[in-house]
């Protein structure tokens, strides 16, 4: 384990943060690019930009117009991506080692010089309507998001990351491109690097590169949002009821982070967990039924997701809020203690295996904290967890009190909630 | 700087005295290890009026083993941190656990147990519901409807056509005693492949496995093979309750042993890879189709080419009839020396980040194994794909033509009506 928890970090002068983690035994290296802008950094007029900036991202540089850009990546084999969030923007490939070098160089300028062309802005808008539309056709994850969105309506943290129609079709180029120049600075940005590669020679690079790059206000200040209860219910012709209950959690940087992580586990996060066993293995009322948790800067959320048919519905929504109950007013076992570090330490060293994985945990680790963590400090703070620890974070949460619950289905709110769930 | 890499790896391969087939290889500077209890079953070879029931089998497996209760299966799991999980399709069905070294044997143990399942009447009827449920959600999963009708259009009575999941109508008339036959017939050691890829002691492994599987008994490991009669086709539901249009257009390949699978792979991934393919930037790039790729569907005797495009209903007909465009221009027209360059670019870059995966390693050694009988570096995949020459692509479409006929099948908002595959072209030459 130790070979993997060698790290070197240094800002640049530009003001770019690097950070990087050679590894032993592969020959594929990652690179990501964080930028520190995401949904909840966005005005009233302009949701969804984020994602509509990324998306345009790679549709042409000043240098190389999409077809060109494309075909060198492809050529070269590297593999990329990008994506916007509520938080951060990440964009970022996958080759092999010899071709860091090429891929810093082609990624640089899809960050800081794109060209947003006019008829790829015009494309990149119908494929992101489309996209808003295609969530439509995925109740799960719409019930998820609407679950956010409602625990911290009047929080810039509630924002919905694909926009609204309204805000997709009024954006013009103009605004995307001042939303670029104001939030792609080099003070707000983490190049992380993890895998097969040269640190001395790939900082001399970005070095290089980015001494040019212009800094700018940097990351956001965000407040701590509040809460909110409620319940949102939309009747739809699915074939099963989509449920989704949700709770206020706690921030990356909160000293019980890892105990919040805990619950999550012992509540829903393998076939072992409470809700596992008594709403799929002992009443057989869903096949997908599960819990996670999400830290975030300043706040964290707990959701629970539940799919059943609509005719066992409301039992399967009284068994899951039975269960909130019980962790409410007991918290959770020794037992299952020792259960959920296990899983969590384990899926933490095993994600770390791959390049990209090691890549994302350092980008998101120094985007919250300014500083790496190995894994062996995550795992003896993840043991450092009691029982009574959980007990407190539980208790501390009011998890009944702060209750969202949202569902999508041919059930009515009053089929699925009624008598179980106080209206607001 | 690197010492050892992942591609420096070791191979095993040994047959038990009982007709199991163990395959291993070692992966320097992994921290994990995948085993697998892959069985060579699935839906094709099970009897029509029982469709589901390998991958209701799948379940059960998780439900009771002759050494373990649930809850102790689930409960080991957990206690090994294991990242584990089963999957059933038409030809396979297969068990795994990922797990950090020092566990490999406990895992091994553990996943090879759920090929032991006692199939108990009282567990069977609590799990159907579970079943039950299953498949209602994959009924408001667009793309999984979309394929399912596919494959029924595309291969008509051919065994390839069934739903893994069943229905609910067979799902509900299955009983306990035919699975139970089922088992007895499919789960025996001559029809049974066990890997290993990551970081693991071989011959601990070997000594594991053997003591096991020593009372397993040995089944049989026949297939029955059926011709596919490829019959151009249109077929529309609709299905008002989804807001996108989901279309599906199938020509032949190749057979996942065909030497010419590369060739065929390489075709698809200028077709229709994710980014950069001719299907991108017909449809994609011009806003017509969030997304459209092609991908090849190889079986033990069949394959297809399958074109997935998911768009606006007002865009289908003009989607439809671009995909089928790039269809036409690739089977008539020149393919570029510098795309067959990229698309190997791509893939041998593919091959070399996904052999870093011990799960993802696990899987190729299976495949390599059933397909080649024997295992094949990376660096063995790696020269077959280079070797592959324009000559080679256009002789595969030569054999297998994309255009004209075609199967297309398509599910959302639209009536029948509404899409016309005849617009343009013609299904029929």
């Amino acid at each position: 384990m130790e070979q993997n928890d060698v790290f070197v970090s240094t800002l640049l002068e530009s003001g770019v943060q690097v950070v990087g983690q050679p590894m032993q035994g592969v020959e594929s290296a990652a690179i990501g690019i964080l930028i520190g802008t995401g949904a909840r950094d966005e005005g009233s007029d302009e949701y969804g930009i984020s994602h509509f900036t990324e998306q345009t991202l790679f549709r042409g540089t000043e240098h190389l117009d999409s077809r060109q850009l494309s075909d060198r990546l492809d050529s070269l084999g590297i593999s990329y991506d990008s994506s916007a969030g509520l938080e951060m923007t990440v964009v970022s490939a996958v080759m092999v080692g010899d071709r860091v070098p090429a891929a810093i160089d082609l990624l640089a300028d899809v960050v800081r010089f794109p060209a947003f062309p006019a008829d790829a802005i015009e494309s990149v808008r119908t494929l992101a309507l489309q996209e808003l539309r295609q969530r439509e056709d995925q109740p799960a994850q719409l019930v998820m998001d609407t679950l956010r969105q409602k625990l911290f309506a009047g929080s810039p943290i509630s924002h919905d990351v694909l926009g609204t129609p309204e805000s997709i079709r009024s954006l013009r180029r103009d605004d995307l491109r001042r939303y670029w120049e104001t939030r792609y600075t080099a003070n707000n940005m983490i190049i992380s690097i993890a895998g097969n590669f040269d640190w001395d020679s790939t900082i001399d690079q970005l070095a290089r590169i980015t001494a040019s790059w212009p800094q700018g206000a940097g990351r956001m200040v965000m407040e701590t949002p509040g809460t909110r209860v409620g319940v949102t219910v939309v009747e739809r012709d699915t074939t099963q009821e989509n449920i989704g209950l949700a709770f206020p959690g706690l921030p990356v940087t909160d000293p019980h982070y890892y105990a919040a992580a805990l619950v999550s586990q012992a509540l829903g996060g393998s076939s072992n967990s409470r809700l596992f066993r008594e709403v799929r293995d002992k009443r057989g009322l869903a096949y997908a039924v599960q819990s996670r948790f999400d830290g975030l800067e300043k706040t964290g959320l707990f959701r629970i997701y539940a799919g059943t048919s609509a005719d066992r519905a409301h039992e399967s929504v009284e068994v899951v809020l039975e269960e909130l109950r019980k962790l409410e007013a007991g918290g959770i076992t020794e037992d299952e203690l020792v259960l959920s570090k296990t899983r969590l330490k384990s899926q933490m060293v095993m994600r770390s295996e791959s390049t990209s994985g090691r890549m994302a945990a350092n980008l998101r680790s120094w985007w919250y904290e300014s500083r790496l963590r190995g894994l062996a400090e995550i795992s003896e703070r993840i043991d450092h967890v009691t029982v009574d620890e959980v007990l407190n974070v539980l208790r501390s949460l009011h998890i009944i009190d702060n209750l969202n619950a949202a569902a999508i289905g041919p059930r009515s709110e009053d089929e699925l909630f009624g008598g179980v769930l106080a209206r607001t | 700087m690197v010492t050892a890499t992942r591609q420096d790896s070791r191979f095993y391969t040994h047959k038990l005295p009982n007709g199991l087939q163990m395959l291993g290889q070692y992966m320097p500077g992994t921290q994990s290890a995948t085993p697998i209890f892959w069985v060579r079953t699935g839906t094709r070879d099970e009897p029509a009026e029982e469709m589901g029931v390998s991958h209701f089998l799948e379940h059960m497996a998780f439900r009771r083993s002759k050494r373990l209760t649930g809850s102790e299966i689930d409960r080991a799991f957990e206690e090994m941190g294991a990242d584990h999980n089963a999957g059933t399709w038409l030809e396979m069905t297969f068990y795994w656990a990922r797990v950090l070294s020092e566990n490999v044997g406990w895992a091994t143990q553990v996943v090879g147990d759920l090929t032991q399942p006692v199939l108990d009447k009282e567990d069977f009827d609590q799990e159907r519901h579970v079943i039950l449920e299953e498949i209602a959600r994959y009924e408001d999963i667009p793309s999984h409807v979309l394929v399912a009708h596919f494959m029924r259009g595309y291969f008509g009575s051919n065994p390839l056509s069934r739903e893994t999941l069943g229905t609910p109508e067979t799902i509900k008339a299955l009983t306990v005693e035919q699975m139970r036959e089922y088992w007895q017939r499919r789960y025996g050691t001559e029809n049974m492949v066990f890997a290993i890829a990551g970081n693991f002691v071989w011959d601990d492994v070997v000594q594991e496995v053997e003591t096991l599987s020593r009372d397993w008994h040995r089944g049989e490991s026949l297939r029955e093979e059926a011709a596919v009669d490829f019959h151009p086709s249109m077929h529309v539901i609709e299905r008002q309750k989804f807001a996108q249009e989901q279309i599906a257009i199938g020509v032949p390949s190749v057979s996942y042993s065909d030497p010419r699978y590369y060739a065929a792979d390489l075709l698809a991934t200028i077709l229709g890879d994710d980014t950069g393919s001719r299907l991108y930037w017909a449809l994609h790039e011009r806003g017509l189709a969030e997304s459209a790729t092609a991908q090849i569907m190889s079986f033990h005797d069949a394959g297809l080419m399958l074109i997935h495009v998911a768009t606006e209903p007002d865009k289908a007909q003009a989607a439809l009839e671009t995909a089928r465009e790039q269809l036409q221009i690739l089977q008539n027209g020149p393919i570029d020396i510098q795309e067959l360059e990229r698309a190997k670019a791509k893939l041998t870059s593919s091959v070399v980040i996904g052999g870093e995966s011990t799960y993802a390693r696990s899987m190729a050694i299976v495949h390599s194994w059933l397909v080649h009988c024997k295992l094949e570096t990376l660096e063995e995949v790696r020269q077959k794909i280079e070797a592959v020459t324009l000559e080679d692509l256009h002789s595969v479409l030569r054999d297998r033509p994309v255009a004209p006929r075609q199967v297309i099948a398509a599910v959302g908002p639209l009536p029948e009506s509404s899409l016309d595959a005849q617009a343009g072209l013609s299904i029929e030459a």
